[in-house]
C-alpha cells in the first residue's frame, strides 16, 4: 500500500511543489493549511509521514508538532518540520518540540525526499 | 663751753624725726617704711644721747646718756641693715629664716654688754665739747661688729644697683650707696685717722648718721616709686582712662575734669572748672540730659544723653554717675564718666546698612536660584524627552531590525516554490525538456538562487545589527578543499570573464575548526568581490600561510584598487565604492559585511590592502586553528 504524506503548510504554491515531488515519488499526498486543520487530518487521515510548517496562523509548527507528539493517536507519526527559519536556535527548537528531521526552506527537492526516506520506504 | 658738737647733735636728732616721719608718713602701710621709721628714730634718739651726755655738768649723767647712745648706736646698725634688706629685697639674695632673730638678738647681747660691762666702753672724761666716751679693752669687737653690719649693708646695696633694672631703682641705690660711703667714710676720719694722729675731739658718728638718713630720705621721697601711694596711681588713672571723667560739688558746679575730657569735648580745664555743669547740657531732647541726681545709697546710676562740645555739635554718650563723699560720710559731689557713644551710633547705622544690603543680596540669591531651579526642571523635561525619543529611536531601530528578519522570511517562502520546481524540472523528472525550455528554467532557477542569496545577506545583517554573532557550528574543516570547491564552482564566471585565477595553498594547509557554510560563504563573498571589480583579463588569486596557531588567507586581485581614503569603509555594511559601477555589477554591498562578521565569529581578523586606485586590491583575514 502506497504510504501516505500529511502536508501541513499554508503557502499554497509550497504545497503544489511538495505535492508533486511526493506524487513523483509515488507517495499518496494529503494537505491541511493550518495548525488546526493539521491536527484534524493527522487523526482522519492516518498519515505515514507529516511535513510539517512553522510560520502558520492560528497555531504554529512548534506548538502543532508537540500536540501530535502528545496525542496517543499521533504521537507514532514521523514528523520533519520545513521552515524558513534556519537559526541553530530555531532548529533546537522545532528538534525539542518533538520532531523527527528538521529541513530549511527553501530546500533542494532532493534533500527533502532523503530526509522523507530515511524515515518512511 | 664749746656747745657746736651739742647743737649739731640736737639738729640731729630734730632731722632724724623728722626724716622718720616724712617717710612714713608717705606711706603708713609699708612695712619698710616702719622700719626705715624706726631706723630714724633709734639715730634721733642717738644724736639726742649725745647731745644730752655733751650738755651735761655730771660724769655719771655723761656716762648714762652715752651708755644710752652706744645702745641706740648698735640698734641703728641692725635696723639699717633691716631696713636696707627690705629695701633690696627683691634685688638681693634672700636670707635665711633665723637672720633677723640672729640679728637683733646679737644686737641685744652687744647692748648689754655696752651697759652692764666695760668690755667696749669704760667710762667718760671731760673734754671742752663735754663728755666723751673712753674706749674699753674689747672695743675691737664692737667696732667689729660695727664694720660687719655696714659692710653687709654695702653689700647689699652694691648687689641690688648691680641688678636694678630702672633709672629710678639705680639713682636710689646711688643716693644710698652714696650715703652711706659718704657716712663711713665721715666716720672713718673722725674716728679713726683723727684719734690716731691724736687729733679726737668728739665722736662724729651722730652726725654721719645723719648724712647717712638725709640720704635716705632723699633717695626715697624724691626717687621713691617703690612706696607706691595711692594718690599718685590715682592721678594717672585719671589721665589716662577712656572715659570723660569730671567732678561736680553739691553747688553742680564743675571741680575736676580729665585729660579724655579735653580731649573729646574740647573744653580746656579752665573753661569749664568753676562752671554749671549745664554748660555741658545740649539742651535739645528732654530724655538726653546728662542731670543725674544720685544719692549714696544709689550706687551708680547710668543713663544715656548727648553732651555738648565745644564746637556746639552735640556727642551721644552714656552716663555713669556716682555719689562722692568725705570722710564723714557726707556727701560732697558728684563724679561722671561719660563714654562716647558716636562709634556705637555709627557701627548701629553701618549694621542696618550691611543688613539691608544682605536682603537685597538675599532676594538677588533667591531670584537666581528660582531661575536656576527653573532651568534645571527644563532640564530635566528635555532630558525626559530626550529619553523618550531615544527609546522610540531604539523602538524603531528593532522594529527595523525585526522588519528585516520577518521579511527575510517572507521573501524565502516564495522561494521555496521556485527552487523545488526548477529543480524537478531541470532534473527531467516532470518530462523531457527541450533544449529552450532547459535554458529557460536555468535561467529562472539561477535568479532564483541569486535572489534568495540576497536575501539571505539581508537576514544575516540584520542579525549583526542586532547584536547576534554569526552563528557558527565548529567542525573540522579542510580550507584547501574548501577553496578547490570554491575554484570548480564559480569556473563559469572568471571563464566567461577571462579572468586567471590561482590557488597558493601548501598541501600541508591544517584543518581548523570552523563552519564549512560559514566559511564558503565567506570565500565566496571575497572571491564574488574581487571578480567583480577587476576587469576582463585580470587576475585574482588565493594563497594561504600556515602560522603560529592560525593561518593567514589572502585574496588579491589585479582590479581598480580601493583610494586610501576608502580602505577603513570598506566593510561597512551596504558600503559601495561607487554606486553605478556597483549597480551595474550587482549586489548590494553587504558581501564584505558579512565576510567580516564570519571571520570575526571565529575568530580571526580581517582587513584590506591597497596601493591606490587601479593598483588591485588585497584582502586578508586570519583564522585561528581552532578554539
Amino acid at each position: 500500500m502506497a504510504k501516505k504524506i500529511l502536508i501541513v503548510e499554508d503557502h499554497l504554491p509550497t504545497v503544489e511543489m511538495m505535492t508533486e515531488m511526493f506524487k513523483m515519488e509515488e507517495f499518496e499526498v494529503a494537505s491541511a493549511s493550518d495548525g488546526l486543520e493539521g491536527l484534524k487530518k493527522a487523526e482522519s487521515e492516518k498519515p505515514d509521514l507529516i511535513v510539517l510548517d512553522v510560520m502558520m496562523p492560528y497555531m504554529d509548527g512548534i506548538e502543532v508538532c508537540k500536540k501530535l507528539k502528545e496525542s496517543s493517536k499521533t504521537s507514532k507519526i514521523p514528523v520533519i518540520i520545513v521552515s524558513v527559519k534556519a537559526a541553530e536556535a530555531d532548529i533546537n527548537t522545532g528538534k525539542g518540540s518533538g520532531a523527527n528531521d528538521y529541513v530549511v526552506k527553501p530546500f533542494d527537492p532532493q534533500k527533502l525526499m532523503e530526509a522523507v526516506h530515511k524515515l518512511i520506504k | 663751753m664749746n656747745y657746736t658738737f651739742a647743737v649739731i647733735a640736737l639738729t640731729g636728732s630734730f632731722l632724724a624725726s623728722s626724716c622718720g616721719v616724712v617717710v612714713l608718713s608717705r606711706g603708713f602701710r609699708s612695712p619698710k617704711n616702719h622700719v626705715f621709721f624706726l631706723a630714724s628714730f633709734f639715730i634721733a634718739l642717738f644724736n639726742l644721747s649725745q647731745f644730752l651726755s655733751l650738755i651735761t655738768p655730771t660724769a655719771h649723767r655723761a656716762e648714762i646718756y652715752l651708755r644710752m647712745g652706744y645702745i641706740s648706736f648698735t640698734f641703728v646698725s641692725v635696723v639699717l641693715l633691716h631696713f636696707v634688706y627690705l629695701f633690696t629685697k627683691k634685688n638681693s639674695p634672700r636670707l635665711g629664716l633665723g637672720f633677723y632673730p640672729a640679728l637683733y638678738a646679737s644686737a641685744f647681747i652687744i647692748s648689754y654688754l655696752c651697759v652692764r660691762t666695760d668690755l667696749f666702753f669704760s667710762g667718760v672724761r671731760k673734754t671742752p665739747f663735754g663728755f666723751v666716751h673712753i674706749y674699753g679693752g674689747h672695743y675691737g669687737w664692737f667696732a667689729l661688729f660695727a664694720v660687719g653690719v655696714f659692710l653687709s649693708i654695702i653689700y647689699l646695696l652694691i648687689d641690688a644697683r648691680r641688678n636694678a633694672k630702672k633709672v629710678s631703682e639705680k639713682k636710689q641705690y646711688a643716693w644710698i650707696f652714696g650715703g652711706f660711703l659718704f657716712a663711713f667714710i665721715f666716720a672713718f676720719i673722725f674716728q679713726v685717722i683723727l684719734p690716731a694722729l691724736n687729733m679726737y675731739y668728739v665722736t662724729m658718728l651722730p652726725t654721719a648718721s645723719l648724712l647717712l638718713l638725709a640720704s635716705f630720705t632723699v633717695a626715697i621721697t624724691r626717687y621713691g616709686l617703690l612706696i607706691v601711694t595711692p594718690s599718685f596711681l590715682s592721678q594717672n588713672i585719671i589721665n589716662t582712662m577712656q572715659g570723660m571723667l569730671f567732678f561736680v560739688d553739691q553747688e553742680n558746679i564743675i571741680r575736676m575734669v580729665n585729660k579724655s575730657f579735653t580731649e573729646e569735648l574740647g573744653y580746656f580745664p579752665n573753661e569749664v572748672i568753676g562752671a554749671p555743669y549745664e554748660k555741658l547740657e545740649t539742651g535739645k531732647v528732654p530724655g538726653e540730659t546728662l542731670r543725674l541726681d544720685v544719692e549714696i545709697k544709689d550706687g551708680i546710676k547710668t543713663s544715656k544723653a548727648r553732651v555738648l562740645k565745644k564746637d556746639k555739635s552735640s556727642m551721644p554718650v552714656n552716663v555713669r554717675a556716682s555719689a562722692v563723699t568725705d570722710s564723714f560720710g557726707d556727701k560732697i559731689g558728684q563724679i561722671f564718666i561719660l563714654l562716647n557713644l558716636r562709634g556705637e551710633e555709627r557701627m548701629a547705622d553701618e549694621q542696618k546698612q550691611t543688613i539691608e544690603e544682605l536682603t537685597k543680596t538675599k532676594e538677588h540669591m533667591l531670584s537666581i536660584l528660582e531661575d536656576a531651579t527653573e532651568a534645571r526642571d527644563e532640564e530635566k523635561k528635555r532630558t525626559e524627552e530626550i529619553n523618550r525619543l531615544y527609546e522610540d529611536l531604539k523602538g524603531v531601530d528593532t522594529m527595523k531590525t525585526e522588519f528585516l528578519s520577518v521579511i527575510s522570511h517572507e521573501l524565502r517562502t516564495p522561494i521555496t516554490p521556485i527552487k523545488g520546481f526548477t529543480s524537478m524540472l531541470l532534473s527531467n523528472q516532470m518530462g523531457p525538456l527541450t533544449e529552450a525550455q532547459r535554458n529557460a528554467i536555468t535561467v529562472v532557477a539561477k535568479e532564483g538562487e541569486h535572489l534568495l542569496g540576497l536575501i539571505d545577506s539581508i537576514l544575516e545583517v540584520s542579525r549583526l545589527e542586532r547584536g547576534k554573532a554569526i552563528d557558527i557550528v565548529k567542525e573540522p574543516v579542510l580550507i584547501s578543499s574548501l577553496v578547490k570547491e570554491l575554484v570548480d564552482v564559480l569556473r563559469p564566471q572568471y571563464q566567461e570573464r577571462n579572468i586567471s585565477f590561482g590557488v597558493d595553498i601548501p598541501d600541508n594547509f591544517p584543518t581548523i575548526l570552523g563552519d564549512a557554510g560559514k566559511l564558503r560563504r565567506l570565500l565566496t563573498n571575497l572571491v564574488g568581490n574581487s571578480m567583480k571589480f577587476t576587469p576582463h583579463g585580470g587576475k585574482i588569486q588565493i594563497t594561504g600561510t600556515k602560522k603560529e596557531g592560525y593561518i593567514e588567507m589572502q585574496v588579491i586581485d589585479n582590479g581598480i584598487g580601493i583610494a586610501k581614503e576608502n580602505i577603513g569603509k570598506l566593510f561597512q555594511r551596504f558600503y559601495q565604492v561607487d554606486s553605478s559601477y556597483s549597480r551595474s555589477a550587482g549586489g548590494v554591498g553587504l558581501g564584505l559585511s558579512i565576510a567580516k562578521g564570519i571571520v570575526e565569529a571565529h575568530g580571526g581578523k580581517i582587513w584590506a590592502e591597497s596601493e591606490g586606485p587601479g593598483k588591485g586590491t588585497k584582502i586578508i583575514f586570519t583564522l585561528p586553528l581552532g578554539a
